[in-house]
């Protein structure tokens, strides 16, 4: 599974972050490229199956403490 | 690239089908039991006047969407700040709609299939929208209302003979508190969840649709909500309702006409998935307009394929469970979502209106 992740990352780098660039969006390809890193990064991390922390218990023990 | 407008028409079936994509299979919060239709009732009641602060500032801001609108009256940081967390919102939406899809088809449809399968199957489908443009949303929703609505409408009709209308009494049994908490639970989930709207009002024709759009808009998601929480109240009764995840899945399958026309359960879903399917990928333009413009991107098309992926992972590490899911569906979002829904519009209405007065009285 990991080996897919990556092969389809390969592909979507070039025709994602790599196309803006090429058409001259340099603002574009920063951010582009910073979601592509977060993107990967999770999408990595699932097919290694590890665990990411999840927002939703921060968020409910907020609403807790508020209310 | 030319600017995008979709009509009012295809605006008011991306609405309808936004606010009513979740409840349509997940219900709304259900503390009232055969009274929950009442606390709809209500919850429209409330959206209306909120609805009318939202169109209002599309007349005060013509042709401007809600991150233009902050960074116009907050300025450039704070409006930016604020136009963050509105990102976080669509996108932190979106996923856990999405995980409604999941959990969905884990539970009851495809119980062997990862979960991420089908959630990243539509995750791909919005994406593709979204790139192709909101008037491609816009055509799709418009088509997809009218056969959700014969969908739910057929099914209604053929639910009829499974109505017990005993469930129905005694009303009020527990009283007015948990008709008031339902309230508020249907007002945050699903009617003010159109806020999200705000993120594409620059889609919208300039002059002054926006009222009859939003109102129009609620008030037939309204309607198609209390029919179908109706159906699922006399079918199944309060004690089962309250008891299932997914109500309308459970009602539709009881259906049974002549030992003929029976299980057509997986036929109805698919008005929950064009519903869904309208709702996620109206969650992820904005997520993406938003990003664009606190970034000063040339297009919002340059960011959606990665936030479309990154909703789609989050949809599924967002909870543990169903259970989790229902939690914080029914119990932590009602409060979660009220600044976002509530506060910061009426704060930004109202520092609109103290600007466009000043301005005016400049002027004279």
């Amino acid at each position: 599974m990991v080996i897919y992740i990556v092969m389809i990352y390969v592909f979507v780098a070039i025709f994602d972050p790599y196309g803006l660039l090429k058409r001259g969006m340099k603002r574009d390809f920063y951010v582009c490229s910073t979601l592509y890193l977060i993107s990967f990064s999770l999408a990595f991390a699932l097919s290694m199956h590890w665990e990411i922390p999840s927002p939703s218990p921060l968020i409910v023990d907020l609403i807790k403490r508020l209310y | 690239m030319s600017k995008e407008i979709i009509p009012a028409g295809q605006s008011i079936s991306i609405a309808v089908l936004f606010i009513s994509g979740s409840s349509l299979f997940m219900g709304t919060s259900g503390q009232s039991g055969n009274s929950s239709w009442i606390a709809i009732i209500f919850a429209i009641s409330l959206a209306v006047p909120l609805m009318l602060i939202y169109a209002r500032l599309h007349v005060l801001f013509p042709g401007k969407d809600l991150y233009d609108m902050l960074i116009a009256v907050f300025g450039a940081v704070f409006g930016r700040v604020l136009s963050c967390l509105y990102i976080w919102y669509a996108l932190h939406l979106g996923a856990l709609v999405l995980r409604n899809f999941g959990e969905f088809s884990k539970t009851v449809a495809l119980t062997s299939t990862p979960m991420i399968a089908p959630m990243l199957m539509i995750g791909l489908l919005c994406i593709w929208v979204v790139n192709a443009g909101m008037e491609v949303l816009g055509r799709s929703a418009k088509f997809l209302l009218l056969f959700s609505f014969i969908v739910i409408v057929l099914i209604q009709l053929l639910s009829v003979p499974k109505f017990e209308y005993h469930h129905m009494k005694p009303l009020l049994d527990s009283g007015w508190g948990p008709v008031f908490a339902d309230t508020a639970g249907s007002f945050t989930f699903p009617f003010a969840e159109i806020v999200i709207f705000l993120g594409a009002f620059n889609v919208l024709p300039a002059k002054g649709s926006a009222t009859r759009v939003l109102v129009s808009g609620s008030l037939i998601a309204g309607i198609i909500i209390i029919f179908v929480t109706l159906r699922n109240l006399l079918v199944l009764g309060p004690d089962i309702l309250s008891s299932l995840y997914f109500p309308s899945y459970v009602a539709v399958s009881r259906i049974n006409i002549g030992d003929f026309l029976t299980r057509i359960e997986g036929s109805a879903a698919i008005v929950f998935v064009t519903a869904l399917f309208i709702k996620v990928s109206l969650c992820l333009y904005v997520t993406c307009n938003g990003v664009s413009k606190v970034f000063k991107l040339k297009s919002y098309r340059s960011v959606v394929l990665q936030m479309g992926l990154i909703m789609v992972y989050l949809s599924d590490f967002i909870y543990k469970d169903i259970m989790e899911m229902q939690y914080f569906a029914y119990h932590i979002y009602k409060v979660y979502a009220l600044p976002f829904q509530v506060v910061i519009p009426v704060m930004l209405w109202i520092a609109a209106e103290v600007l466009s007065r000043r301005k005016s009285s400049k002027s004279i």
